[in-house]
């Protein structure tokens, strides 16, 4: 594949929706269903919960610090190779975690070794399916986000079902022949030039560039913001239904719901990120905006319908709002950038998240109610959907056509970046259309 | 209190006078010393040839367990007592009835055979509750006792005295040799004189040699469970594992079932799967390699017309020309 060409918008394009969407599921529902392991290790090791929590905060966080090495190495060889590496690393991960003697033991290999590879194969697929569409951008993300939340759905009884059968240890090996799944999904993979490419440079050309970008600044810190008040439902809402005085089953059961309408959002919000006429970022902004609402509001409701409706509410924009936030970024800092891009971002962003979470316990244990974390993380959103106003670009479309508009956006970034790249006039594939 | 045990005293003396009227109809058979052992106490009564026993048992659990017996259902109504350490315990039936307090007749049963005592009952509202205290130090006394209320139909209730249960993990352990296991039995609230651990041989329950140190260790635990720790795992240290709590009033088991795997066993599905991921990617590089021999012919000879007309049109115009060209690639690029 020697000639550049522009997204394919379509064909292998759908392929690479189906691999985002398997290693979505093998990446994140297997960190998140890994709480079936929890006990299990706390009796096998006899060690107290904190420390085996541990191992699960060890790989999410390799995992986000690593991305942007997995862009940067991607950048350079292509996304093919380094996920599929990825993928074998996130298997032997787990493989060597199944004859483990001691924590550190589990630390070492799924923290360090899986999570490294986690962070190899994410990101860089992301990035690939920016790469691929741009029409279709928003609804081939929301697509392939999807398989997030359908696995936690799949994985959490299945992982115990295998330790039903294999215990542990034999569920662990299995776990891992299930991520070497990771490398056939990397190998579908296929490199696509586009005509940037060339222009922009080595990875380390890349993040200096970008680290001057004004609006791919603006862009991370808005996402920082979102991201510390996105987790605080999925964290405690289970907890506040209790305090409330609903009983366990049916707070998993609003659980559930929340997933439901955060795989519905996303699908939606895909499609109608792609069929809009403005800009993507307002429609990130507004659903952010309604999620932050959703989130304040939340311990307002005392009856059982309206906390329902606002959980429900909640989950559908939240889901909604993570295909645009991926959709935006190639908007802004052109799809030659995009694995750097999306490495940073992933890198900013997960400060923000591991900094919620805590925040949102402290509050509650000085305030004793959940009010404080859910109007602060609300708050958290609320503002993120305000940075986002101040991008350049946002308030253009209410007068221009979304095609010159992007057009011209895009130009005066590379005008910065780089003076002889007009004659390429690659962001704009809307120029097109007829 | 006060007005209740007056009560008391006149449904004795009712008792009485009933038992001797019914007696002149020959309805019940009675020994004549019931009446007077009856009508003289007020506390607990035991069986006359208990009182040794009594003695050497001076701390005796007080209990007491109550069932509600309907006249106009027909059901029959049962209740287990748990009872682990020897204990004096005061069953209580009541009775819900239209009848007038004077006309209800009531005996109770050890097992089959009947007791040859009269049952004190005490009337509240529209309830006769019949009442009897029982000693249970031994295991003959763990039995299942029954009250009856004749009438038009008898009415019964029966409380079955049981030894605690032990409870232990229902699910099945899995583990892979070499690794070591802990098996947990549990009673509760009650403590037992001793526990018992036995393994299966093939068909029967061999106590477990607790001398084989390096192999089997009792960890130190509560009084009321007891920890089986299976060092050096093998599979055929696979199989059903019972533990006996033993109590003064009887022997009470759990069971639990221990799987020892080798690593061949998740092996082989891990192996399985592997072979299945090299097959796909094999399947998918072949695939592409395969699409690529196919459109390199036709597409060589594009590519050399397109490098031209990007070369001989910079700035002219460049929007038209990269338009016509863009349309011809996307027709090429079929994938």
């Amino acid at each position: 594949m020697a000639c550049p060409v522009e997204p394919p918008d379509g064909g292998w394009g759908w392929i690479v929706v189906l691999s985002a969407f398997f290693q979505s599921a093998l990446v994140f529902g297997v960190l998140r269903s890994f709480g079936v392991f929890f006990l299990e290790f706390v009796s096998a090791f006899k060690e107290p919960a904190m420390r085996v929590s541990w191992i699960t905060s060890i790989g999410i966080a390799v995992q986000q610090f690593g991305s942007p090495v997995g862009s940067a190495l991607s950048t350079q060889f292509g996304p093919r190779p380094v996920v599929m590496t990825g993928g074998i690393l996130a298997a032997l991960g787990l493989m060597l975690a199944s004859f483990a003697t001691s924590l550190t033991h589990l630390y070492l290999s799924i923290g360090l070794i899986s999570g490294s590879g986690w962070a190899l194969t994410f990101t860089p697929t992301l990035a690939c399916l920016s790469r691929y569409f741009s029409k279709r951008r928003s609804l081939a993300t929301g697509l392939a986000l999807t398989g997030i939340g359908l696995s936690s759905f799949v994985f959490a009884p299945f992982f115990q079902w295998l330790i039903t059968y294999y215990a542990w240890r034999g569920a662990l090996l299995l776990v891992a022949a299930l991520s070497l799944h990771l490398v056939a999904c990397g190998a579908l993979l296929r490199p696509l030039r586009l005509a940037e490419d060339p222009s922009v440079g080595g990875p380390a050309a890349q993040l200096v560039s970008l680290l001057h970008h004004g609006p791919f600044l603006c862009y991370t810190a808005a996402l920082t913001l979102i991201n510390a008040g996105y987790f605080i439902p999925y964290v405690h809402l289970v907890a506040h239904a209790q305090d409330l005085g609903w009983d366990p089953l049916h707070a998993a059961f609003l659980l559930s719901l929340v997933a439901v309408a955060d795989l519905t959002g996303r699908v939606f919000s895909g499609w109608l990120g792609d069929v809009s006429p403005g800009p993507v970022v307002q429609l990130l902004a507004m659903w952010s905006f309604l999620a932050g609402m959703a989130l304040a509001l939340l311990p307002v409701a005392q009856q059982s319908l309206v906390l329902m409706a606002l959980a429900i509410v909640y989950g559908f924009t939240a889901g909604a709002l993570t295909p645009v936030a991926f959709s935006v970024l190639p908007e802004l800092v052109g799809v030659g950038k995009i694995y750097i891009g999306l490495g940073l971002v992933q890198l900013v962003e997960s400060i923000g998240g591991l900094l919620g979470a805590p925040l949102s316990g402290y509050l509650r244990d000085l305030t004793g109610s959940y009010t404080a974390s859910f109007v602060v993380a609300g708050g958290f959103l609320l503002t993120g959907s305000v940075v986002l106003c101040t991008l350049p670009g946002f308030f253009f479309c209410f007068f221009l056509p979304s095609a010159s508009e992007q057009y011209s956006v895009t130009k005066s970034l590379e005008a910065r970046v780089s003076p002889n790249r007009a004659e390429y006039e690659e962001g704009s594939p809307e120029v097109q259309d007829p | 209190m006060l007005a209740n045990s007056i009560y008391k005293q006149d449904i004795h003396k009712l008792n009485i006078h009933i038992l001797k009227t019914s007696l002149i109809f020959g309805l019940f058979h009675y020994a004549d010393a019931d009446f007077t052992t009856q009508a003289a106490t007020e506390g607990p009564t035991d069986w006359s040839e208990e009182n040794v026993t009594v003695l050497s048992y001076p701390e005796l659990i007080s209990m007491e367990a109550t069932l509600l017996l309907i006249e106009t259902s027909d059901e029959v109504v049962e209740k287990n007592v748990t009872i682990g350490n020897p204990a004096s315990i005061e069953l209580r039936c009541n009775f819900s009835t239209s009848r007038s307090p004077q006309f209800v007749y009531v005996f109770w049963k050890k097992g089959n055979d009947r007791i040859n005592r009269t049952s004190s009952v005490r009337v509240f509202e529209n309830i006769v509750q019949a009442y009897i205290r029982l000693i249970v130090t031994d295991k003959v006394h763990m039995d299942s006792y029954s009250c009856i209320f004749e009438g038009i139909k008898d009415r019964k209730g029966i409380f079955h005295f049981k030894v605690p249960e032990i409870y232990t993990k229902e699910k099945p352990l899995v583990n892979y040799e070499r690794d070591s296991v802990v098996l947990n039995c549990n009673s509760e609230k009650f403590v037992p004189l001793q526990w018992v651990w036995y393994a299966s041989n093939g068909s029967e329950k061999v106590p477990i040699d607790l001398t084989m140190k390096n192999k089997y260790e009792i960890l130190p635990s509560k009084y009321n469970e007891t920890k089986l720790k299976i060092k050096h795992l093998q599979t055929t240290d696979s199989g059903p594992y019972w533990c006996r709590a033993i109590f003064l009033l009887g022997e009470s088991e759990g069971k639990q079932n221990l799987r020892v795997l080798t690593y061949l066993v998740p092996l082989k599905p891990f192996l399985a799967v592997t072979a299945e991921v090299i097959i796909l990617v094999t399947g998918i590089f072949l695939y592409e390699m395969y699409t690529k021999r196919r459109q390199l012919p036709s597409e060589s000879g594009n590519d050399f017309e397109q490098g031209e007309q990007l070369k001989s049109e910079d700035h002219n115009g460049v929007q038209k020309n990269k338009q016509r060209t863009r349309y011809r690639k996307s027709e090429v690029s079929v994938n």
